[in-house]
């Protein structure tokens, strides 16, 4: 199973990781039901140590910058093959989930989704 | 004709069958003025758990009361509600009461009532939304509890019966004239001061209100909402937050005009135009398939409404309120002609007869009244 971390990404995980000088830091992404499209991303950091060995995957940025994301198992199912940018345009930057393969539409804003039934 | 050939013979097929019964059996009786009945025709949901209210929120049109909102305000007993798909159709109309059994047991829930063809697909619906929500999402057994519905036409005040295996007594929120919902235990007969009439008398009464319910009627990823009055019944509150199908709902609210509505309609075969909706069980007019075109007669032109369903010789049929009532919508002043006359025609498919049928659409005084308060006040709230 394969996630797709950014350079972009990677490297703004990293510099997290360095000013709050924290080597376990990584970025949770959640999918819970919500917004007008029935499903919401949730995003949010954590330490690898608080992660879930049953429950958990973690995925490795593989230029070897250290990036981490970590996922739970249902949101995985929505997320697998999804990218993970971290985008910086005028209204703000922040991290996104973009090309989800299993979202079918998305509300106007981003953040919430449909799936195939 | 707008339905595409691949869905055509499915339709038909499933009317052909629904015309057998109608030729076996009577048509129901008239419904008296104080009756009951067992709604055979809805089934219930049950959802449990610490995030339900939190979880019902995101995916129905109604506002949910929360479990930390102040005491002082009293808790609604049941709520009319509609669940959509993201592009805003309806999937189901439902009616949600907090479940009063597991107050004592110190847990939270709802009763959700729903078409009782549609109860598998609602539940399967709710369970893809799950995730990590702490929800439980259970088919309620029909001898476990059942939907009722009781009226009262001789008194103002709404009938509400108690008895010890009613859980939930509610009035229906959708309008003053259809009376009461209620949840009873399904191991008992419900007995009241009324009579006990069946499923079909209760359908009869509400068409002659044109109340829209269930997947046959309010078609399931195809229906509007507003199109099928459900802004008129209490069932959308504009103000909410975030809810699945809420972009479309909203914006027609603030910036649209509905020009379809779903109304009651009388069948009739020749002379003139009945002057009030009276529904006849010995009627012998031939139903039109559902999704039959309603149009000008005589004339050609664009379709002014949908037959949806009925029974005898009333039914349900979205119609073009600008053409076919007497409403007028933008302050463009009336546009129907009292001398207009539609016709329901199809032809013959599939070794069956085509016909044809007049009919003439009625604007339910409950209705007309809510439609008419809103043009004078305006459009409602800023959205939320």
């Amino acid at each position: 199973m394969l996630i797709d971390i950014t350079p972009r990404a990677a490297s703004r995980l990293k510099e997290i990781m360095s000013k709050d000088s924290n080597p376990q830091l990584a970025l949770r992404i959640t999918v819970e039901s919500g917004g007008c499209h029935g499903f919401q991303y949730l995003m949010s950091l954590t330490n690898t140590s608080s992660v879930s060995p049953e429950d958990d995957t973690v995925f490795e940025a593989s230029d070897g910058s250290g990036a981490k994301v970590v996922m739970d198992e249902p949101s995985l199912e929505l997320l697998k093959g999804s990218q993970i940018d971290y985008t910086m345009e005028l209204i703000g930057s922040q991290f996104k989930v973009v090309g989800n393969p299993a979202a079918t539409s998305s509300c106007g804003c981003g953040t919430s989704f449909d799936i195939k039934a | 004709m707008s339905i595409s050939p691949r869905t055509r013979p499915t339709i038909v097929r499933a009317f052909r069958s629904c015309r057998r019964l109608l030729s076996t059996s009577a048509l129901p009786p008239a419904p008296p003025p104080r009756g009951y009945a067992h709604l055979t025709t809805r089934r219930l949901i049950s959802l449990r758990g610490h995030d339900a209210p939190r979880f019902l929120q995101g995916l129905t049109t109604q506002n949910i009361p929360s479990v930390d909102s102040p005491s002082s305000h009293p808790r609604p007993q049941g709520l009319y509600s509609a669940f959509l798909n993201a592009s805003g159709r309806v999937l189901y109309d439902v009616f949600i009461y907090p479940d009063s059994r597991l107050r004592e047991q110190n847990d939270l829930g709802f009763l959700i009532d729903v078409d009782a063809r549609e109860v598998q697909s609602l539940a399967r619906h709710l369970k893809r939304y799950k995730l990590r929500a702490k929800v439980t999402v259970e088919v309620v057994d029909d001898g476990e509890a059942q939907v009722w519905q009781a009226w009262d036409d001789t008194s103002p005040v709404n009938f509400l019966p108690n008895a010890d295996h009613v859980w939930t007594v509610c009035e229906d929120c959708r309008s003053e004239v259809m009376g009461t919902r209620l949840i009873a235990s399904g191991d008992r007969k419900l007995d009241m001061d009324a009579d006990l009439v069946d499923v079909g008398t209760y359908e009869v009464r509400r068409i002659l209100r044109g109340v829209a319910e269930g997947q046959s009627e309010i078609i399931k990823d195809s229906a509007l909402p507003l199109e099928c009055n459900m802004d008129y019944m209490n069932g959308i509150d504009f103000r909410k937050g975030c809810y699945v199908g809420q972009e479309l709902t909203i914006r027609t609210r603030h910036t649209g005009v509905v020009r379809k509505r779903i109304l009651p309609v009388q069948l009739y075969g020749s002379g003139v135009a009945p002057e009030i909706l009276e529904y006849r069980p010995s009627s012998s007019v031939v139903i039109p398939p559902k999704d039959t075109n309603i149009n000008r007669s005589p004339g050609k032109g664009r379709s002014v409404g949908k037959w949806l369903g009925g029974i005898g010789n009333i039914g349900l049929a979205l119609c073009r309120l600008e053409n076919m009532t007497n409403i007028a919508l933008n302050n463009r002043g009336i546009q129907q002609s009292p001398t207009d006359e539609f016709m329901l025609s199809w032809l013959t498919e599939e070794g069956r007869e085509g016909g044809e049928v007049r009919t003439k659409a009625f604007v339910p005084d409950w209705l007309r009244t809510r439609i008419s308060s809103q043009d004078t006040h305006g459009e409602g709230s800023p959205n939320g």
